[in-house]
């Protein structure tokens, strides 16, 4: 389905109120836009390893020139593409639901294709693998270099899968990034809409969520009505396209609020959660706090929930006009924090934004 | 090059979408010319009636007589009735659209208002509410007008100078609010109504800026607040070249038909089925038999200023909920870009819909409208959760 | 819709069968016309704008001949109805369109698609309408040029509506010089006086900014100009530099400077007199943007009047003018242009010129009280010390570059820091020390950490200067304490910087001012694993420039006593480590064979075993270069 919006639910409103449309449009299989955006149409997942991959001297050798190319801002060529493709999901798809992290490890929130700005973070933070990281999702769109960034950070967890967890956020999906630039920015950089087939289908691989020392839950929204303990995260089957509604749509998309209790989301999907809720979770799985990304915070990070709750953004100046710092978070091996906030980086020809004013009167 | 690839795939999709809306829809036979047909009909109004807020319900049956050879739709098609309101105060005729819900079974009715923006009409709704009813079994009320300056809606007294400041559009809003509801409503209980303000453009701003003045009894029925295709810094924007777009948009034309043809070539309506309703009802046909603009945009240039001024504030932080429809590609200013990042309200974007989205992708608007309204409708919701059940 | 959407193949056969000429067979080969028809009528605009993205592939499926009888004409139709992004396309194409139509000589066929393109309202289509007409008279002979192009110009500069006279602007230069005939070139030039007096600012400015570059080809082609010529452009500029709207008046600045290349050129300075009068009233113009033209221009405009020392002497009043202006932006601008006006005087007019006008004026715009003025002037204001000598320079400007080093704003010290290489070698850095100092540690503490990087990028050219004992005592612990800044690029410059002040310095004030001094770092701080890293990364960036045993002696224990830490990145990082050790220790391999052998390849053995690959990766990596390098 064409449904553009930052929200999952349109697809799930045609099929409750207009079966003929939904039907129409299965019917006819020879519709190429099916194959489109039917997942593993990349054909990236076809034939998955048993085990986790192991690194030879050879594909090392393969994954530094990746590396040393992207570190250039530089794009890989399709073909590359699909084998970054492969050899990351024999790596993501070993990993839990809720993948145990040690410290020291630097949590760092949405980037959205500020290639750039992730680059001044590992300025900020040290580079990786000598710095451990944590991602919490949102590597893609709004920027204007989704690509660059999420073909990045993929080899680098290929490389370092041990030095590195990249979680999936709202936006490492199939029907988001159609709307919100990352689909766009494949055919524009391809030609064609492959690489952002062999990328969506991989993030159906991502974990979702990150557990440091059993005592910081990490993922990209919030909380869930439906998941009461970490354990109800790891029984989940993740592996598939984020959904519309229940818990995995929540992890990835809910809010915490001042209103106690669960509210409506006034996104459109996932709820709000209020600090009694923050706290019995935290009590009923023996946390400190929950850190989680998706809200843009002016200062790059933000306590809620009287410490319960931490919002870490790390896109600075967010859309190239938000005026926000960025934020990463340092936690070391005794468990001390420590944010750091860093402001845009500062790179000449700096992407003027530039907005096409509507044709149209009033 | 990417738009142009993104706009090749999805195209055959929303035909697609088109067609299933063509198949599901009867044609009716050819209408008649309703611009001739109701200027009589006012002349009527104003020789019956003389009092204030009287009704003057037009039934479709009534307006399918006469023959015109342009493939034009009348709003019967898509309202169950036509009707002048005479507000002295306001010295305005009101020419309202309405369709009332069929039943008033379950615990919420939505209650769909919506305002036109700025060079536009009443009618621009049509599909729209065609599409509403037609995926709520009925069970809804949609009312559509014409603002002032507007499609079918007069001045009274024409020696009074009219303004157009976004005061003067929120003051006529709070009375067809307040009209519609101790008329239309009156059966309705009031704690099954569930009001939704819809506005396309100027309309998505005058609805926002309305909420804070309606009465504290129509605030808790009100549920929440769809803007269509408005975003202030652009709309600010655009402003700028309205010159432009009048210097090349026509103003008159041979027949209806070719007003319809010219604004589907132009890219300003996508959807035939809803142009046929919306472009006609936008001119007037003169007795040489040619169609004129009725709403001259340089007219309201002294009170552009006033429309969108904090729009995007007002929005977000508005004390309902908020939805917000976008076509092609977002462009978004910086209030809403961060208040859509700390989850304010809801974004919904239509690529392959031109600016007038209620018209273009009718069918979508519906069903997003319709979700929008179950979901944040607290007649309705109740939020389940295991929480407690699975314990140690 | 959906109908539209693909062209029909009935459809197309019809469309074609219509505009098949005689005697061409139908069928496969007239199909792209008839296609290109029918997406050029199609409802989606992205379709048509498409389409005519394909214009060039429809040309050579027909031939050059279908393409002049059939295509063009149908285009020069398209050019008159659609949107301005179809004519944009549309404009663009046709720009390519002369080897499609058979070559030069049927070029002109293209005109009139573009003739109407140029005359439309919005910009963009008629920018590309005239760089497509400017391509394609590249490519004309000078018959065409007569007989087509010149008439085209002509139709444009006269016709009613702005748009086409703003096009026509653009056009001359694409003939000017290629009339041979004075008569011709004259009237041309006549007809471009014309819009230079049009009723409407838009053709002003147009013809105002197309008029230097006229100017400049006539330069290029000194033979062919002739004194009416120079009549014609005088009075053209006359009209510019009166006219009574900015936007168009400040357009007189360039044109001066081209007129003034012009004589130069052509060795003629009768004209200087006027035109200095012209460079004078321009600089004190009462709108401020024809005043920050001047100002941004100065150096230029003002060096075509090198040579000539009275006349630069005469543009010194409105310079320091420029220099107390009101506006910000314009003193901001003639701020970059001191030094460059100022080297054009020669000899002793220099050195009074700079002490007696250019200085005063200097010192005001180093208080001025718009920052971006300051660090606008702190950019190139070291350059004067060229220009003087060192007394000169200790006397008069010193105090003003001291001055400008305590500045409140970050940017105006950095700016001077930066640029002192020049200073220092003309009057060495001691005198500079005192206020240097307090300058650099409140920038090594600035809350920006790319302030504090660019200082400490600096330092050791500071070092240099200032000798080992000066440093010792005023700038080693600041050195030291950038270790510790939280921001990881601070730490890797300040080990970065301490390697090069070793170098500067010698291994052994390092051993003694910096490796013992590490070595005894708070142990509080190395339980943060960051610490531990970044004091590994610094011991490890000194061994290639201590001695051999200072490594072994003092680096080395501490190494490794960091295999065994508990954090993996320590241990692989150390890893890393023992191989420049090696690297250093190998051409000595028999002295130090016990280190070697007993203590670093066992301990990189023991990690090559670590339970984490990372660590054995690198350990593994780490070996293989000790084996290279031991062998």
């Amino acid at each position: 389905m064409d449904v553009d919006m930052d929200v999952p639910m349109h697809d799930a409103v045609s099929e409750q109120l207009t079966p003929t449309i939904t039907e129409d449009v299965d019917a006819s299989g020879d519709d190429y836009q099916d194959i489109d955006f039917k997942p593993g149409s990349s054909g990236i997942a076809d034939h998955k390893a048993s085990k986790p991959l192991e690194l030879t001297g050879e594909n090392i050798n393969q994954l530094d020139k990746w590396i040393e190319k992207l570190g250039k801002c530089e794009i890989l060529s399709e073909d590359d593409v699909a084998r970054l493709c492969k050899m990351a999901i024999d790596v993501v798809q070993f990993e839990e639901n809720v993948k145990p992290i040690s410290v020291p490890v630097t949590i760092c929130g949405d980037v959205h294709g500020q290639y750039h700005d992730l680059m001044e973070l590992f300025k900020i933070g040290g580079p990786c693998p000598d710095t451990n990281y944590l991602f919490m999702g949102d590597y893609v769109d709004r920027g204007y270099y989704s690509v660059e960034t999420v073909s990045y950070l993929v080899a680098m967890k290929i490389r370092y899968p041990r030095r590195i967890t990249i979680l999936r956020g709202n936006h490492e999906s199939r029907q988001i990034t159609q709307v919100y630039g990352f689909y766009d920015e494949c055919l524009r950089k391809y030609g064609s809409a492959n690489v952002w087939k062999m990328f969506t289908d991989l993030f159906d691989y991502f974990p979702i969520t990150a557990l440091v020392e059993n005592k910081i839950f990490c993922l990209h929204g919030g909380l869930s009505p439906m998941i009461e303990t970490i354990d109800q995260v790891r029984e989940l089957n993740r592996v598939q396209e984020v959904p519309h509604e229940g818990p995995m749509c929540d992890l990835l998309w809910s809010d915490p609020d001042d209103r106690g209790g669960w509210g409506i989301s006034p996104r459109g999907a996932g709820f709000t959660f209020g600090q009694d809720i923050s706290e019995q979770f935290n009590h009923t799985n023996n946390l400190t706090f929950v850190a989680r990304a998706h809200q843009l915070v002016m200062e790059g990070y933000a306590w809620s929930h009287q410490q319960n709750v931490v919002t870490i953004f790390s896109a600075p100046n967010y859309c190239y006009r938000c005026g926000n710092q960025a934020a990463i978070m340092e936690v070391d091996e005794n468990n001390n924090r420590q944010f750091l906030q860093y402001d845009p980086s500062v790179r000449p020809g700096e992407p003027t934004v530039t907005r096409k004013t509507p044709d149209y009167f009033l | 090059m990417a738009n142009n690839l993104r706009k090749s795939v999805l195209l055959g999709q929303f035909d697609k979408i088109n067609e299933t809306i063509d198949a599901s829809v009867p044609h009716k036979p050819t209408l008649t010319n309703r611009h001739e047909d109701s200027s009589e009909e006012e002349n009527d109004t104003l020789g019956e009636l003389t009092n204030c807020n009287s009704l003057n319900f037009q039934h479709h049956s009534k307006s399918t007589s006469a023959v015109d050879d342009d493939p034009v739709e009348g709003w019967d098609t898509s309202f169950e009735a036509r009707e002048t309101i005479i507000s002295k105060e306001r010295n305005m005729n009101f020419n309202l659209y309405a369709s009332l819900p069929k039943e008033h079974t379950g615990n919420s009715i939505p209650i769909f208002i919506f305002h036109h923006g700025a060079g536009s009409s009443g009618l621009s709704f049509a599909n729209l509410c065609k599409q509403l009813m037609n995926k709520l079994d009925g069970k809804c009320g949609c009312f559509a007008f014409d603002a002032r300056g507007h499609g079918q809606t007069t001045v009274i007294d024409s020696n009074v100078p009219v303004k157009y400041n976004q005061e003067d559009f929120i003051e006529d809003l709070l009375f067809l609010i307040s009209y519609i509801s101790e008329n239309h409503l009156r059966d309705i209980p009031i704690a099954k109504r569930s009001i939704i303000l819809v506005g396309h453009s100027l309309g998505g701003s005058i609805c926002t800026f309305t909420v804070s003045h309606l009465s504290s009894e129509l605030k808790r029925q009100l549920i929440g607040v769809a803007m269509l295709d408005i975003v202030e810094e652009a709309a600010v924007d655009a402003l700028k070249k309205v010159d432009h777009f009048l210097a090349s948009t026509p103003n008159v034309f041979p027949t209806y038909k070719e007003a319809v043809e010219w604004h589907i070539k132009h890219g300003l309506s996508k959807n035939r089925e809803s142009a046929k309703i919306a472009i006609p009802a936008l001119f007037r046909k003169f007795a040489s038999g040619k169609v004129v603009r009725i709403t001259n945009l340089s007219t309201f240039r002294p009170f552009w200023d006033t429309w969108f001024t904090g729009l995007s504030h007002k929005f977000v932080t508005l004390p309902t909920s908020r939805l917000l429809i976008l076509a092609g590609n977002d462009n978004l200013d910086r209030e809403l870009i961060i208040g859509q990042i700390q989850g304010k309200y809801q974004l919904v974007v239509f690529q392959d819909s031109g600016h007038f989205i209620q018209e273009d992708a009718a069918l979508k608007t519906a069903l997003t409208l319709i979700e929008f309204w179950k979901r944040n409708d607290n007649k309705n919701v109740v939020i389940q959760t295991n929480w407690g059940q699975s314990k140690k | 819709m959906s109908t539209a959407t693909e062209p029909a193949n009935g459809a197309a056969a019809g469309a074609a069968g219509a505009s098949t000429a005689p005697g061409t067979a139908p069928g496969e080969d007239v199909y792209p016309l008839a296609l290109l028809m029918d997406e050029l009528k199609h409802d989606d605009i992205a379709n048509r704008v498409e389409a005519m993205k394909k214009l060039d592939t429809i040309a050579i499926a027909m031939g050059p001949e279908r393409t002049r009888d059939e295509l063009v004409p149908f285009l020069t139709e398209v050019a008159q109805d659609d949107e301005d992004e179809v004519f944009a396309v549309l404009a663009d194409e046709l720009g390519e369109f002369v080897p499609y139509v058979g070559g030069p000589q049927h070029a002109t066929i293209l005109l009139p698609a573009l003739e109407i393109l140029a005359s439309t309202e919005e910009t963009l289509v008629r920018d590309k309408a005239v760089a497509a007409l400017n391509s394609i008279a590249c490519e004309l002979s000078e018959e065409q040029i007569l007989s087509d192009f010149i008439p085209l110009i002509e139709h444009l500069a006269v016709a009613d509506w702005f748009s086409s006279k703003v096009s026509a602007c653009g056009l001359f230069k694409s003939v000017i010089v290629r009339l041979k005939d004075d008569t011709l070139r004259k009237n041309l030039l006549a007809l471009y006086l014309q819009l230079v007096q049009d009723d409407t600012p838009m053709v002003k400015r147009a013809a105002a900014k197309n008029l230097p570059t006229l100017i400049d080809l006539l330069r290029q082609n000194p033979d062919l100009s002739n004194d009416v010529d120079w009549d014609f452009i005088s009075n053209m500029f006359q009209k510019i530099i009166n006219d009574s709207q900015d936007s168009v008046k400040f357009l007189a600045v360039d044109c001066l400077i081209a007129i003034l290349r012009f004589f130069n050129t052509k060795h003629v300075d009768q004209h200087f007199r006027d035109l200095l009068s012209s460079a004078v009233k321009l600089s004190t113009d009462d709108a401020w943007r024809v005043r920050y033209m001047a100002a941004d221009k100065f150096e230029t405009l003002a060096s075509q009047f090198a040579g000539h020392d009275d006349y630069l002497t005469e543009l010194l009043p409105p310079f320091l003018a420029l220099c107390e202006d009101n506006e910000s932006d314009v003193r901001k601008a003639i701020a970059n242009e001191i030094p460059g006006f100022a080297k054009l005087f020669k000899g002793t007019q220099q050195s009074a010129v700079i002490l007696t006008k250019v200085l005063p004026a200097v010192q005001n715009l180093s208080m001025d009280e718009n920052e971006a003025v300051r660090a606008a002037l702190a950019l190139k204001v070291t350059n004067l010390v060229e220009l003087m000598s060192k007394d000169e320079a200790i006397e008069n400007l010193l105090p003003i570059l001291l001055n400008m080093l305590k500045d409140e704003f970050p940017d105006v010290r950095l700016n001077i820091i930066a640029n002192l290489k020049v200073v220092n070698d003309v009057i060495g850095i001691d005198l500079l020390s005192d206020s240097l100092l307090p300058a650099i540690t409140e920038l090594a503490n600035d809350i920006n950490w790319r302030v504090r990087l660019a200082i400490i990028e600096y330092i050791p050219i500071l070092a240099e200067h200032l000798g080992v004992d000066f440093f010792n005592q005023q700038l080693s612990d600041l050195c030291l304490s950038w270790l510790w800044d939280t921001v990881f690029s601070i730490r890797e410059a300040a080990v970065n910087n301490l390697k090069k002040l070793t170098e500067i310095f010698g291994p052994e004030w390092c051993r003694n001012e910096i490796v013992s001094r590490l070595l005894k770092s708070d142990s509080q701080l190395l339980e943060n694993f960051i610490y531990r890293f970044t004091l590994l990364s610094a011991l490890t960036a000194l061994i290639p420039v201590v001695s051999a045993d200072t490594v072994t002696e003092q680096i080395l224990p501490f190494v490794k006593h960091l295999a065994d830490d508990a954090v993996a990145n320590i241990r692989f990082n150390v890893a890393k480590s023992y191989a420049v050790v090696v690297e250093v220790l190998a051409p000595h391999r028999d002295q130090y064979a016990d280190v070697i052998n007993g203590t670093i390849l066992p301990s990189l053995n023991a990690l090559c075993q670590d339970q984490d690959v990372d660590v054995q990766y690198f350990s593994k990596q780490s070996l293989a270069r000790c084996n290279e390098l031991l062998a």
